[in-house]
């Protein structure tokens, strides 16, 4: 307002008088343009953090939902064959009791010991599935083997494992975790991917620790376990995810320059061996 | 010293400064600038300049014997006015909450927009 009072009572040359507001215009939007910019700047990091806490709350639910399937799948495991089993033993024990013939007796014994064996058998079917003997024992690698040799027995696919250098054990708990997402792959190859070879290999470099599979069948893409993983349904690949996170290594889906197979690598870092 | 030349410098320091604080932001520290006294600072002398700039250089090349008086009282009406926007955006960063981040940590952190 004053300049412009200026410049029409006195004879303010119009270069003077332009140039100046047109310094300070410049001014004044270069300090606006930095102050909106770095707002958005500020929001759009915000909206990032966000959106990585929402799917580390994801990752945390769908491990939590797996743990308590996984416990529902054990209860009912216990409570529909062992318990009626057990019930089926005592039943016949009562009877010994109340029946004293020496032959029955016999037999009643004989069914029981069949029963308990059975029950036995069954529980150790049920540890097993939850923590493979052979894993603890023995390492990943004859874990892995005894998978692939099972999936082998089956006839319908062609399951190989080569542990290239595996002298060096990883920590228990990691090879527990490396062994679940193996398992998990697997699984889901077998069930989704339709393929007709599943080969795994196993090395080593640098300090790092590389798992890679190879199958033939109708696999998943980078962009494509990402676009599942962020899916509301589907546990398989969410645990994955938060297993191989847990053990801060990286995973890659891809598909084969030839087109012909798809390739999974696990990486893991140094620090995961004992 | 040529005070134009001055005057250029300072208008490219202040925004070589404005330049590092938006690539600082992209690190974790998260302050909004006008939080910080140091932008209204540099705000206030960047306009100054940028505003007398024009003026500065029009002084300089005048003939100052032919029309001291009407000179002088231009030059000192839009400079008073500048230094006027100056003075107070300088009070604002007077008044504004320092941006030591050592004595209270995270209290200028934005939360709310």
């Amino acid at each position: 307002m004053i300049l412009l009072q200026a410049a029409g009572s006195s004879n303010i040359p119009s270069v003077l008088f332009f140039g100046t507001l047109g310094m300070l215009a410049l001014a004044v939007g270069l300090v606006i343009f930095i102050v909106f910019h770095q707002r958005r700047i500020i929001r759009y990091q915000h909206q990032l953090q966000k959106m990585e806490e929402d799917q580390q709350k994801m990752l945390l639910e769908a491990s939590i939902q797996l743990q308590e399937e996984e416990r529902q799948r054990i209860a009912a495991d216990l409570h529909d064959d062992a318990g009626p089993l057990l019930a089926t033993v005592r039943l016949y024990l009562n009877e010994n009791i109340v029946n004293l013939d020496q032959s029955s007796q016999l037999q009643a014994i004989y069914n029981a010991k069949q029963i308990i064996d059975d029950t036995i058998q069954l529980i150790r079917n049920i540890s097993h599935s939850l923590m493979p003997p052979t894993l603890k024992n023995f390492g990943l690698e004859s874990a892995i083997n005894d998978v692939f040799q099972k999936i082998n027995g089956s006839g319908s696919i062609n399951a190989s494992c080569r542990f290239h250098d595996y002298r060096r054990r990883l920590k228990s708990e990691h090879e527990l975790s490396v062994y679940r997402i193996i398992q998990e792959m697997i699984n889901n190859i077998l069930k989704h991917s339709n393929a007709s070879f599943i080969h795994l290999t196993q090395n080593k470099n640098d300090d790092q620790f590389f798992i890679r599979i190879h199958h033939d069948g109708f696999g998943l893409t980078q962009t494509e376990f990402e676009k599942f993983k962020n899916k509301p349904q589907g546990l398989g690949l969410k645990n994955i995810q938060s297993r191989v996170s847990l053990l801060k290594g990286q995973l890659f889906f891809e598909k084969d320059p030839s087109q012909t197979y798809f390739k999974i690598s696990l990486e893991l870092p140094g620090d995961s061996f004992q | 010293m040529n005070i134009a030349f001055l005057a250029i410098l300072v208008i490219i320091w202040s925004i070589l400064f404005f330049y590092e604080q938006l690539t600082k932001t992209t690190d974790s520290q998260q302050i909004f600038l006008y939080s910080s006294p140091s932008f209204w600072v540099v705000a206030a002398y960047l306009i100054y300049f940028a505003g007398t700039f024009f003026l500065f250089i029009y002084s300089q090349n005048q003939n100052l014997e032919e029309q001291v008086s009407e000179i002088s009282i231009q030059y000192s009406l839009i400079n008073g006015v500048f230094v006027l926007i100056k003075n107070i955006l300088l009070s604002v960063a007077m008044f504004s909450k320092g941006d030591s981040m050592d004595k209270h940590p995270g209290k200028y952190r934005s939360s709310t927009f």
